[in-house]
């Protein structure tokens, strides 16, 4: 059992959102590298000039659905077109205020969603997603 | 045998009613009835002459073969002559009978068949001619009888048949006929009249019950309308509203915790109230707008609607944020008229302007054109500028409720001003849309359709 993620992205409009899951993952000591995007095209910005750099890719992305521009969904699509969850080993977390049972069906029939919950996450949730296998 | 008689029916029909196939009027109705007689007439009219030329050849009365058979030429020209008008058709059929009557009762008298002529004409133009053309058979029918009374009287048919009546009989009878033939041509234009209202009343009720029905389907799409509003207004406070608070709760719960176990910091417990501002901030902002957004069009009637006065008022009350961003305002035509929310109508425009001023590029400075162009069905208002522009991939998504196109910490804003513009566009009964590309400036085109409302003067 890891007690710690390598690097995390945080994928939320909100930036109070992202704060206050920033706070949290720091005092649990979650990780080490944090990373925050408010824009899907900014995170996908980020993604590729890891790997083109080569350093750690995040093994946890915490990721809303309803953003402006792209949505958590096209940021789904995204992510398998390039076969990130076959390559890195990620955890993807989808984190919403929506609880139309329509968006969670649909996240429950993709396979490289990890978890579904409703936003914001607590202590329990980042317990949880860390011992997920 | 039954084609040839089929095409000679057709045929007379034809000459008769042309192109008339307006079934709600009584007209047709009797120029029907007059063509279906003339089919049976015609035959009988022919027929009638070998009886003629039989009483002249026994009884030498030359005068019988010659009107029946003039009589025939005549109904063969009703029934075949084309460019004739239907009145004058019928006055020249009646017309033939009375010839053929008039010579009748001058020889024959009362038990001959003329009497019964001189009866069914009054019926025949009561059938097919307005009213006062039975009215006047009457009248003919009393002025040939008295006609022959008189010649009776004075000898002058002292040589045919009808003389051997005493004048008394004659004119007890004639007095008969004449009573009987006025009472039918009062009786069956009545009947043709009232049978005529009813049938209208019906069709009226008809289109009546036809137009309650449409405004049933009207009000049934309005009231469709609002339940799918109030979906989506149940929606998003489910949704949108509750991830501010949820958010809130979930900062106070870490606070306490580090208060609890007396950890925090005075800087971040700081930071931590900011956000809880912030958030409890953009949620009045989103009830506020979210009512805003129910409220339009609800408490106002439609009214006259000078486009031209409320731009400029609107204009006016960006003065102030225009001079400070050096914005140049350009109204490009004469605005008209419309009929419409005028308080909704100024809302539309200070969201699109707002917002052209909102996404100005930075390195210009803004340039807004107002105007309208007229279409035959309404007109479209338009509000162009020179601002960042946007992907053709959201030109529909940003009239969604609560739909952004960038975070929360560049533009302020509950993300409602252009789902605010749609329902006001589709109050009128118009619509709206952009056109755009990313870095060149935006148009958004309002379509007012001139419509039939009813409104206030």
């Amino acid at each position: 059992m890891t007690n710690k993620f390598n690097c995390i992205l945080l994928l939320d409009d909100d930036p109070s959102v992202n704060f206050y899951h920033r706070i949290l993952i720091d005092d649990l000591k979650l990780t080490d590298e944090l990373l925050i995007a408010e824009m899907a095209d900014d995170a996908i910005f980020l993604l590729e000039k890891r790997l083109k750099e080569k350093r750690s890719f995040p093994d946890l992305i915490v990721l809303d659905l309803n953003m402006p521009r792209k949505s958590g969904w096209d940021f789904i699509s995204y992510l398998k077109k390039r076969k990130f969850p076959e390559i890195f080993p990620i955890k993807l977390a989808i984190v919403t205020a929506s609880e139309n049972p329509d968006d969670k069906n649909k996240a429950e029939n993709i396979s490289e969603v990890t978890a579904y919950y409703v936003k914001p996450l607590g202590e329990e949730e980042f317990m949880e997603l860390l011992n997920m296998p | 045998m039954n084609s040839i008689w089929k095409k000679y029916q057709s045929r007379v029909l034809n000459t008769i009613l042309g192109e008339n196939l307006d079934r709600d009027e009584l007209d047709y109705w009797r120029d029907r009835l007059f063509a279906q007689i003339l089919v049976w007439f015609l035959p009988f009219s022919f027929l009638t002459i070998i009886p003629g030329i039989s009483m002249w050849l026994n009884h030498g009365f030359i005068l019988l073969p010659i009107v029946a058979f003039l009589r025939f030429v005549i109904v063969l020209g009703v029934s075949f002559v084309p460019g004739i008008s239907n009145t004058n058709r019928k006055i020249l059929l009646i017309g033939s009978i009375y010839v053929v009557t008039t010579v009748l009762l001058s020889y024959f008298g009362l038990l001959g068949p003329g009497f019964i002529y001189l009866f069914g004409t009054t019926v025949l133009a009561a059938l097919i001619l307005p009213k006062k053309f039975a009215m006047y058979t009457v009248g003919f029918n009393a002025a040939i009888i008295g006609l022959i009374s008189t010649l009776l009287f004075f000898g002058g048919l002292d040589d045919f048949p009808v003389s051997s009546y005493p004048i008394v009989h004659w004119v007890v009878i004639s007095l008969i006929m004449v009573f009987l033939s006025w009472v039918f041509a009062l009786a069956i234009p009545t009947l043709f009249l009232k049978l005529q209202k009813h049938i209208s009343n019906e069709e009226k009720l008809k289109r009546r019950m036809k137009e309650d029905q449409a405004q049933l389907w009207r009000t049934l799409g309005q009231l469709k309308q609002k339940t799918n509003e109030l979906e989506e207004i149940n929606y998003i406070t489910s949704h949108d509203l509750q991830e501010p608070m949820r958010n809130i709760k979930g900062l106070l719960n870490f606070l306490e915790k580090k208060m609890v176990a007396n950890k925090e910091s005075g800087q971040q417990a700081s930071e931590i109230m900011q956000h809880i501002s912030s958030l409890s901030d953009r949620m009045s902002r989103q009830i506020h707008s979210l009512l805003e957004y129910s409220r339009i069009g609800r408490n106002s009637n439609p009214k006259r609607v000078f486009l031209s006065e409320v731009v400029e008022e609107t204009i006016t009350e960006f003065s102030e944020k225009a001079k400070c961003l050096k914005v140049r305002f350009e109204v490009e035509n004469e605005l008209e008229e419309v009929i419409g929310y005028s308080y909704e109508i100024k809302q539309l425009l200070t969201h699109l302007i707002d917002n052209a001023l909102k996404f100005r590029k930075v390195e210009d400075e803004p340039q807004i054109f107002i105007g309208s162009k007229e279409k035959t069905n309404g007109i479209v208002l338009y509000v162009k500028d020179n601002g960042m522009g946007i992907e053709a991939d959201y030109h529909q998504k940003i009239f969604g409720l609560f739909q952004r196109l960038n975070p929360l910490s560049q533009y302020k804003g509950a993300g409602i001003g252009l789902a605010h513009c749609k329902k006001i566009a589709e109050l009128h009964g118009g619509k709206i849309w952009v056109e755009s590309k990313l870095g060149s400036g935006s148009v958004f085109y309002v379509f007012l359709p001139k419509t039939q409302m009813n409104y206030d003067q």
